[in-house]
């Protein structure tokens, strides 16, 4: 018997493999390895095929070509509870949890463990003590539809413990998380790697690879670029352009402007949220011409909802006037005509409709109009030129304007959804968390679209949970606290602290 | 109306609700899973009650050995229609599923008059079944107490099913999200045959009762309890298994004390079962129980 197994550290060896999807070549022969008890950071640019390579690893797509192997044997999985079988386990960008069950039952789905009568409370002590192990703290009885984003997260990474498994790849977990949040996940990271657990993470922030990864491994349109590279030592400059293949400039140029007239006059705007519970109180501002207002805040202290509200997707009490027209409580057409473009948080449910093609989803808002409009029916070759010129113009990689929103990457949806936007002509731009999940090649240029329409005379309402973007892009910066706005700072004026304790609510300043 | 009259006609409406709501059952969980209602439920109750004829007059089986016969045998027709005609289907678009459960209907009546012949059949009762009862001064016939407590084990053992067995959590994670729920290593298909096997199996107790209650078989006899049992389910909050019992029930118990109240009216009975899911509707169109569910793009 030959000791290679034995001397072999890999816990998992990919070599070579191929996998494509109808026009996108997704993994071109593509090597990667993780060493037992490592943090392994997997980084690319949106699209580039990281989510794909982990699908493969996790049983859920079959390559065209390449081996995989486990412990030093090759191994062919059919469905990720072969993977999980041999110990493979993966959380997704998108959770896989049943909202209406509760934490247990979600746990216990799928397994072949209890046979037939659910005995949850032997169960729910069961899935207590794990948390103990690992300090995954969540309530085993809670319906998932009660947790929030960060516990649900919890439960993913409970459901793949609870199945044994000892590898754990954990696609995009921050770019949902609040930061106190993603200080835990890290904490739960270097406990599981303490317990002899090996993690692949995806991410996008490039300061969370380097506080926690201790090897990564990029990939570019689908090759790999750097494979296996030790994390101590490299820069962050070093690692963005290892990632984009060329340089990216973390800083952007913004020209001063004088801003000119009042674009948007919100007063005494007030709103409640889904539960009917008042979300955003007696909230008043102004944006003008070429300014953008940024509002600062940890989620879920009413952001979603002032915008709902502005956009014409809440109902609401007071004015919100676009340049002198009242638009509160009429439909989202109604500020669409006074010029309002809106780039919400929710890509696939409310900035898209995954399910329809490119073209059609281009087309949303200038349906109407000449010449994709024909009087009563729409002209598809007029639309599909549309759809092919912001394609172009704004760099989205797809197959054609024919596929479906759905098959894009992040950052390529996120990149459509800024070209039905802004190709027309905003007045006023509202947008929330337009970079979130992107890379940063992808966060540069939307940056940079953000400015070049603020130079065009646009005014900008934008509400980002990352600081550093607000102080990078607004001129004004408000915070919102439990759905008031506690304090308005120019930009240069303010500081990260003094911003950052306004959103604890342990400070506020009235101008 | 004597207060005994009105015990007499609540327990007679209890026992139609019963049976609407054991039928309403199968409707509600298979559209709870697969968004489709099944049109050929209501023949299952037909066959059912038609296998236990069979079973006592053909087979000379005693009563209940021809009603579990009866129950076994509607449940694989239950089964092998979910397997041919539905899940080949399941991947389309749903108006192929709507399309296919019209024609399996027709199918299974169309069947039914060849092979068991177009004229209606005596069913007979075992006599234990037949007896009149006196309790103070209402009396009824010994099937009515029958029904109401067999409906009774019935509905709390599907629910003790679908709350706490693998099975029934899940069926109620399936009717959340098929798609999530596949990917996370349930078994669907399996599943989706378990949901079937149960409906069927309450529709063909549903039709043996039903043939008990009123004795006469034919072949098209599925058709109305299954149309008023899909007025329960929808009643109820279609998708959700609580709701077809209580909307079962309640068009049972209004249906009978509609004709107690107002005899002149009996004609119209079926008239206002239907109005009354059009009043609904037009006020709660989710049903009793149901919830808003956002469609799917
Ligand atoms: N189901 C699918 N059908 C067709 N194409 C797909 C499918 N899933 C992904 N793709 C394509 O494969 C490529 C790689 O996608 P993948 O999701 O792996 O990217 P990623 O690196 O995870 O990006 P992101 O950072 O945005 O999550 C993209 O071009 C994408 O459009
Ligand atoms: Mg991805």
């Amino acid at each position: 018997m030959s000791s290679i197994g034995q001397e072999n550290n890999f816990s998992v060896e990919m070599e070579d493999i191929v996998l494509r999807f109808p026009g996108v070549l997704a993994n071109d022969h593509v090597n990667f390895t993780l060493k037992r008890g490592e943090i392994h950071a997997l980084l690319g640019e949106n699209g580039a095929g990281k989510s794909t390579l982990m699908n493969v690893l996790s049983g859920l797509y079959r390559p065209e070509s390449g081996t995989i192997k486990i412990n030093g044997k090759t191994i062919i999985f059919n469905s990720p509870k072969d993977a999980i079988a041999s110990g493979i386990g993966m959380v997704h960008q998108h959770f896989m949890l049943v909202p209406t069950l509760t934490v247990t039952e979600n746990i216990l789905l799928g397994l072949d463990e209890p046979k037939f009568i659910m005995n949850l409370p032997k169960y729910n002590s069961k899935i207590g003590e794990l948390q103990e192990k690992y300090g995954l703290k969540v309530d085993p009885t809670a319906k998932i539809w009660q947790l929030s984003v960060g516990e649900q997260q919890r439960v993913e990474i409970l459901k793949m413990l609870y199945r044994g498994v000892d590898i754990l790849i954990l696609d995009e977990p921050t770019a949902v998380l609040a930061p106190q949040e993603i200080e835990d996940l890290m904490e739960t990271m270097s406990a599981l790697v303490a317990q002899g657990k090996s993690i692949i993470f995806i991410s996008h922030k490039l300061n969370e690879v380097q506080q926690v990864a201790d090897r990564l491994t990029v990939l570019r349109k689908g090759k790999v670029t750097a494979e296996g590279i030790p994390v101590e030592g490299l820069t962050r400059t070093q690692l963005a352009e290892l990632m984009v293949g060329r340089e990216v400039i973390f800083r952007i140029e913004k020209h001063h402007k004088e801003p000119g007239e009042v674009v948007l006059k919100v007063s005494n705007l007030s709103a409640e949220n889904s539960r009917g519970l008042p979300a955003v109180k007696d909230v008043s501002f102004t944006i003008r011409e070429g300014e953008i207002l940024g509002i600062a805040g940890v989620a879920g202290n009413g952001q979603s909802e002032l915008v709902e509200a502005i956009t014409g997707l809440r109902p609401c009490t007071g004015s919100i006037c676009i340049n002198g027209q009242e638009v509160a409580n009429q439909s989202p057409r109604a500020g669409m005509k006074c010029g309002m473009a809106h780039i919400p948080e929710d890509r696939t449910g409310v900035g898209t409709a995954p399910n329809i093609s490119i073209t059609g989803n281009a087309i949303m808002k200038n349906y109407r109009q000449e010449p994709i409009s024909n009087g009563w029916r729409i002209n598809y070759p007029a639309a599909d030129e549309h759809a092919s010129g912001l394609k172009d113009l704004y760099d989205i990689q797809a197959p054609s304007v024919n596929t479906q929103a759905r098959k894009l990457s992040g950052g390529n949806l996120q990149k459509l959804i800024l070209a039905r936007e802004i190709s027309c002509d905003p007045k006023l731009i509202v947008a929330m968390q337009p970079t979130r999940g992107l890379d940063v090649g992808a966060i540069e240029s939307i940056q940079n679209l953000l400015l070049e329409q603020r130079s065009n005379g646009a005014a900008i309402l934008l509400l980002s949970e990352e600081l550093e973007e607000l102080f990078e892009l607004s001129d004004r910066i408000a915070v919102i606290y439990e759905g008031e706005l506690v304090g308005q700072l120019d930009a240069d004026q303010a500081d990260l602290n003094t911003v950052g304790m306004m959103m604890t609510g342990s400070l506020r300043s009235d101008e | 109306m004597t207060f005994d009259s009105f015990l007499q006609n609540l327990a007679n409406g209890i026992s139609l609700g019963s049976l609407y709501a054991l039928i309403a059952i199968g409707y509600t969980m298979v559209y709870g899973i697969l968004r489709l209602i099944n049109f050929a439920h209501g023949d299952l109750v037909m066959l059912g009650s038609y296998f236990a004829f069979y079973g006592v007059s053909m087979f000379f089986l005693p009563w209940w050995a021809a009603f579990i016969f009866a129950i076994a045998v509607t449940a694989g027709v239950g089964v092998v229609m979910e397997k041919v005609a539905y899940r080949p289907l399941r991947e389309f678009p749903r108006i192929n599923l709507f399309t296919a459960a019209v024609a399996v209907s027709f199918l299974l009546e169309n069947l039914a008059i060849v092979i068991f012949g177009g004229r209606p059949k005596a069913f007979s009762r075992p006599p234990f079944l037949d007896k009149m009862l006196n309790i103070g001064s209402i009396t009824f016939v010994s099937y009515t107490p029958i029904i109401i407590g067999v409906s009774l084990v019935l509905f709390v053992g599907l629910i003790l099913i679908i709350n706490h067995t693998k099975a029934g959590t899940a069926m109620r994670a399936l009717s959340k999200d098929i798609e999530t729920t596949g990917l996370m290593g349930v078994n669907t298909n399996k599943i989706i045959m378990f949901a079937f096997l149960l409906g069927s199996c309450l529709a063909a107790v549903g039709g043996i009762l039903w043939a008990i209650k009123f004795p006469q078989i034919n072949p098209l006899m599925g058709v109305m309890p299954g149309l008023k049992a899909f007025v329960a389910a929808v009643l109820g909050g279609i998708g959700n298994v609580g709701g077809a019992m209580i909307g079962g029930l309640l068009l049972g118990i209004v249906e009978i004390m509609l004709v107690a109240f107002f005899p002149s009216l009996s004609g119209y009975r079926d008239a206002f079962s239907f109005s009354i899911l059009i009043l609904l509707l037009l006020f709660r169109p989710t049903g009793i129980m149901g919830e808003v569910q956002p469609e799917k793009v």
